[in-house]
């Protein structure tokens, strides 16, 4: 391609240059004015993303470590609304939704069902790790137990603190 | 009658998708950089929940889910970008990038015009290099599960006590600073061969 420039187009074009500048550095500069742009790139990248992080799921466990690499230290405390006190004698955990058996399960409940323990990495949004053991009921068990419909996608996690979560079930 | 000066020769621009690369590139970097910033905030990288932070005004979002939807958001732009224009260099521009014997050149040539278009031809390959570096280390942190061996690659770290994680949160974030030199030295380069002309061939 071999374009050619009017000498006299140059200062506008420089000026265009300025512009281009004083733009990018806005973008950079002025982030606190751009948050709703963040909420709107992320609405309409989500559904590509979540297409693309499906296509990764579930091919094979996620990697094991070994005891001696487990470091309590590095797991940070992240709690809502505090930390929430809970009492062992009237604790339940509901499950209910698209099920054909809705469940409130007591620790004995709970303490009854196939235990299981893995040592796997934590990964926070935030961006820390931790690698930490972790034992109890699996989450499939319970669902089964459940008897999950089909048509489920995703699951509700509401926690004792209030915060909440949704999990993929693909 | 003294001869009216000689005009300009007229700039010759470069090819569009040059410079639509450029431009595109360097737009998108300036997401990735600060919404990536704006994450770190979160928890920083050196020194964790605590730890000193980037002044607000670098980050983009407002805010750790802000910042992780604009990063999000451009990551796959920007490897689509930088991935295309790999694979078109490869293609057609092979000689723009650096080989064996342009460090010799560096070393060795008296030709000083040599010596820069070598390390030039150094600087930009490295360019290409360090921005597909933070490409492998932003996967390993993002699908730490699926791409387990890629972050296990980090665990070179563990010899001097430091976690695979913490080694790879600090190779991604150190993209940003390498960057940085090496674009300022792309453009310093750029500047002793081409001048004026060559940066507005390529903004123009």
């Amino acid at each position: 391609m071999s374009r050619h420039l009017d000498p006299r187009h140059l200062i506008s074009r420089r000026r265009l240059l300025g512009f281009g500048l004083s733009g990018g550095s806005s973008l950079l500069l002025g982030g606190c004015a751009l948050n709703g742009f963040s909420e709107k790139v992320g609405e309409a990248s989500e559904p590509l993303n979540q297409r693309l992080e499906a296509l990764l799921q579930g091919r094979g466990p996620v990697p094991e470590f070994r005891p001696d690499q487990v470091d309590p230290a590095a797991l940070l405390v992240n709690s809502f609304n505090g930390i929430p006190r809970l009492n062992p004698a009237s604790y339940r955990l509901r499950v209910e939704g698209l099920v054909s058996r809705p469940l409130q399960l007591d620790l004995a409940a709970l303490a009854a069902l196939p235990q299981h323990s893995v040592i796997m990495r934590h990964v926070c949004v935030e961006g820390w790790a931790a690698i930490v053991a972790w034992s109890g009921v699996r989450l499939a068990d319970v669902l089964t137990l459940a008897g999950i419909s089909p048509l489920g996608g995703y699951i509700e996690i509401d926690s004792a603190d209030q915060y909440f979560e949704s999990w993929d079930l693909a | 009658m003294p001869e009216p000066p000689d005009r300009p020769a007229p700039i010759r621009l470069a090819p569009l998708w040059t410079r639509a690369f450029h431009t595109f590139n360097l737009l998108v970097l300036l997401v990735m950089a600060s919404s990536g910033l704006q994450i770190y905030n979160a928890n920083p990288v050196f020194g964790g929940r605590g730890g000193a932070t980037v002044p607000e005004s670098l980050t983009l979002g407002g805010w750790l889910a802000g910042g992780r939807d604009s990063h999000f958001g451009f990551m796959g732009l920007y490897a689509l970008n930088l991935g295309l224009w790999i694979v078109l260099l490869l293609v057609q521009r092979r000689r723009r990038l650096a080989k064996g014997g342009d460090l010799i050149t560096i070393k060795g040539s008296g030709n000083s015009g040599k010596r820069r278009l070598a390390s030039h031809r150094v600087v930009y390959s490295l360019m290409l290099v360090l921005l597909a570096f933070s490409l492998i280390t932003g996967l390993a942190m993002f699908k730490p599960a699926q791409f387990w061996w890629l972050s296990g690659l980090f665990a070179f770290g563990e010899a001097f006590g430091v976690s695979a994680w913490q080694t790879l949160r600090v190779c991604h974030f150190a993209t940003i600073p390498a960057i940085a030199l090496l674009l300022i030295a792309h453009v310093l380069l750029s500047w002793r061969i081409g001048g004026l002309r060559l940066l507005r061939s390529m903004l123009a």
